[in-house]
Formats: C-alpha cells, sequence, structure tokens
C-alpha cells in the first residue's frame, strides 16, 4: 500500500487510463475463449501447485476484465482485491501462450496502471511484510 | 410470408451480408487501430545449416518436428488439441461440403461445391457435437475451466451446437420436419451474424493476432504493430 493511500478513487483518471486502449483490450477480453491452455506457459502457475488463480486468463478476467465491467464504478475495494493479482501473482515476463493470440501481459500492465494511478501498488515498507513482494 | 419462409428466403442473404461485411468491418478495425511496423528486426545468428545427406538429413527434420512438438500444446494437453483441432475443422468443412446446401446454391446460384456424402456428413455433425460435449464437461467439471467460466461462456457453446443439433435432428426426421428445419436455418443465420462481432470472432482475430502481430508465438515476422493508445477507434479527447 503506498504510504499515502487516498480513500476515495478518482474515476476519471481511471477512465482516462482504460479509455486509452479500451477497443484492442476489449477484443483481448471478447475473444479469450476461456480454454486455459494458457496456464501451464506460465511458470507461476507452475510454481504454485497449479492453482488455478495464477492462471493467465483467471488473473485478466479478474483485473481489467472487472475493471472494465465495473468502468465509471470502481471502487477502493475492487482496486484493493486486485491488487495481489496485479503486482505479484503476474511478473509481466512476457511468456504466456495463449492459441488465440491474446496479449496477456498488455492487459496486466494496463491493470497496474490503473491501480497505481490510485496508489494501489506493493509499499516495501508494509508492515512485516517486506519479504512476501519480493 | 411465414417465419418459415422468411428463414429459408431474405434471412439468408441478410445473414451472408452481415457475416461478410462484418468480417470486412473488423480487419478494417484492426488496422485502424495498427500500422506498419518498421520497428527494426533484431539481428538473429545464423541457423546451423541443416545436413546435406540425406539420411542424415531425414534424422535431422525429425529431431526439429519432436522438439517442436515438445515445445507445443499438443504434447501438454494431447487430447483437448486433438479434440478442438478436429472440432474446428469440421466446422467450416460439414456445412460448406453438405450436399443439401450445395444443392440449394445451385438451385439459387447456379452453382454449387462438391459434396460429401449424407452418410459421412451425418457422421461428422456428430463428431463436431461429441467434442462440444467434451468442451461441456470440461467447463462443467474440470476446476481450473469453471473458475472462468461464465454465463457467456455457456450460450457461446449453445449457439455453437444448435446449428449442428437442428440439423441433425432435420436429417432424421425427429419431430415434425418442418419446425426442426425452420429452427435449423434460424441457428445457422443467427451464428453466422454473430462470428463476427463475438467471442466467435476468435477464428478472424487469431490469424489478425498472430500472423500480422509480432511476437514471441506469432507464425510470421509481423507486419503490424498497435498504435500507441490503441483506444477508441473514433478517438476521443478529454
Ligand atoms: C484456427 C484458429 C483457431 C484457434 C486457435 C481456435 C481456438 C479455440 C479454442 C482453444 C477453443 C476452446 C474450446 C473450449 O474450451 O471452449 C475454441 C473454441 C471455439 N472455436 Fe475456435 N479457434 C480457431 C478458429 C476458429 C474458427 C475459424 C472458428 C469458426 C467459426 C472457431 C469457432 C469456435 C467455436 C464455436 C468454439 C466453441 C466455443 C466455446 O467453447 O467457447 N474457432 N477455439
Ligand atoms: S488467454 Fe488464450 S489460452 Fe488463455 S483462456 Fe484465453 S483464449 Fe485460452
Ligand atoms: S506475463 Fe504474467 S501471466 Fe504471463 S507468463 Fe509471465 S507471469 Fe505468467
Amino acid at each position: 500500500m503506498g504510504a499515502e493511500q487516498k480513500n476515495t478513487v478518482d474515476q476519471n483518471r481511471i477512465n482516462r487510463i482504460l479509455e486509452r486502449q479500451e477497443t484492442r483490450m476489449k477484443m483481448y477480453l471478447s475473444h479469450c475463449v476461456h480454454c486455459s491452455l494458457c496456464a501451464e506457459s506460465c511458470f507461476l502457475y507452475m510454481s504454485n501447485n497449479r492453482d488455478p488463480k495464477y492462471m493467465p486468463s483467471y488473473k485478466v478476467i479478474n483485473s481489467l476484465g472487472k475493471m472494465y465491467r465495473k468502468k465509471g464504478k470502481i471502487r477502493m475495494e475492487l482496486l484493493e482485491d486486485m491488487k495481489e493479482i496485479v503486482w505479484k501473482s503476474c511478473v509481466l515476463c512476457q511468456r504466456c501462450y495463449c492459441p488465440v493470440g491474446v496479449d496477456i501481459p498488455a492487459m496486466i500492465s494496463l491493470a497496474r496502471s490503473v491501480c497505481r494511478s490510485q496508489g494501489v501498488f506493493p509499499g516495501f515498507d508494509e508492515a512485516g511484510n517486506m519479504e512476501s513482494w519480493l | 410470408m411465414n417465419l418459415h419462409q422468411l428463414a429459408g428466403g431474405p434471412f439468408v442473404w441478410v445473414a451472408f451480408a452481415v457475416f461478410f461485411i462484418g468480417l470486412v468491418v473488423q480487419t478494417v478495425r484492426f488496422f485502424k487501430m495498427t500500422s506498419k511496423n518498421d520497428a527494426a528486426t533484431p539481428v538473429l545468428p545464423a541457423k546451423p545449416k541443416a545436413p546435406e545427406k540425406i539420411q542424415e538429413r531425414l534424422g535431422y527434420e525429425w529431431d526439429k518436428l519432436v522438439k517442436r512438438y515438445r515445445r507445443s500444446v499438443f504434447h501438454l494437453h494431447p487430447l483437448m488439441s486433438v479434440a478442438t483441432l478436429i472440432f474446428h475443422v469440421l466446422l467450416f468443412l460439414v456445412p460448406i461440403f453438405l450436399l443439401a446446401h450445395n444443392e440449394l446454391f445451385r438451385i439459387s446460384l447456379g452453382f454449387g461445391l462438391p459434396s460429401f456424402p449424407d452418410w459421412l456428413s451425418d457422421a461428422l455433425a456428430i463428431i463436431v457435437l461429441s467434442v462440444l460435449g467434451i468442451f461441456l464437461f470440461r467447463r462443467l467439471f474440470i476446476k481450473r475451466v469453471r473458475i472462468i467460466s461464465g454465463v457467456y461462456d455457456y450460450l457461446i457453446l449453445i449457439i455453437t451446437a444448435a446449428p449442428f443439433i437442428t440439423g441433425v435432428m432435420a436429417y432424421h426426421k425427429v419431430f415434425d420436419y418442418n419446425k426442426v428445419l425452420t429452427a435449423h436455418m434460424l441457428m445457422g443465420e443467427l451464428m453466422l451474424v454473430l462470428i463476427p462481432f463475438t467471442r466467435l470472432g476468435h477464428a478472424l482475430f487469431f490469424v489478425l493476432y498472430r500472423v500480422l502481430i509480432p511476437g514471441e508465438y506469432s507464425f510470421r515476422k509481423g507486419s503490424r504493430r498497435w498504435n500507441t493508445g490503441a483506444g477508441k477507434v473514433v478517438a476521443r479527447s478529454r
């Protein structure tokens, strides 16, 4: 959590970031066939006991996907819920394979921009939590 | 005109028009959001030369094939990969080479394609439906697929299955032939209309994404890149 965490979100700023890439991102979200074939290509999925929560498609559906669905009504709690997904469950290594060609890291990266704009990002000073973010 | 006549007449042409125009519109949108990729391509080290002797060459090519297979999703998920490959090929072939469809084309356009015998089309349609059954099973019972599945995924499965179910039913004269045939025509038309604009659009965009955009898994070097902020196609200023 950033040091000066705000409690309200700036919808306009979020909208501006989301709209920067809206057409492309919505195309990806719509063309992902929810097949799960990308799972094994993510090393974080493989090294976390194949926990489906580390699956590339799960991560975008539950971050950027939700942001577009709730556009204009995004609350701080929602961003806090996504914090772990966008900062910790994906390192943007760009190795994920999707048969359809959906660009997962591009989507996570945009979700990060939204979170960062609202002060939602890992703080290395989080009490006792330093390790967990490294 | 009653529904049967509408579905068998004007709707067919509307559906085909929306399908083809939709594909063109979506392709144009894609080209508007991307531009020619003029970034320098990195110079890669030259590949080792393939051996010249025919026997060594065979071994070399075989090794290459095995390595490629090991790196692919076919190695990881052989069943799903083969099932989805068969499904996608048949999804095209069955309707295009169906005798009854081509007869109708011959009547209305004066020409039609060669066709599979009816027994073969029937068997292939049942294979398509079986693979859709596998997809449904995965969605319902395999956790990692279930947690990313929603109402829309099931809807798309039903929309895809509908023309095949009704087609097989019509061929075997299950229930009232005319009613089933009307449903078959409507479902086929619905699918055509939806392909360019929905999840089914992956058929077109798969090609655009993986051939034209350069990337680790692209099939070619890729000639386009996303415009910076490939945002609204109609630019909005704020
Ligand atoms: C050749 C490139 C294509 C690839 C790599 C591809 C990939 C896939 C994959 C991985 C699935 C997942 C199945 C599932 O678990 O649900 C799928 C489903 C499907 N594909 Fe394709 N597809 C391609 C082209 C097409 C084409 C040309 C069509 C024709 C319209 C098509 C129509 C469908 C349909 C109807 C489904 C089932 C819908 C669903 O389960 O969500 N695909 N595709
Ligand atoms: S991102 Fe690609 S591989 Fe992963 S679920 Fe979506 S379509 Fe399938
Ligand atoms: S970019 Fe993210 S989702 Fe893709 S393989 Fe890397 S860590 Fe996994």
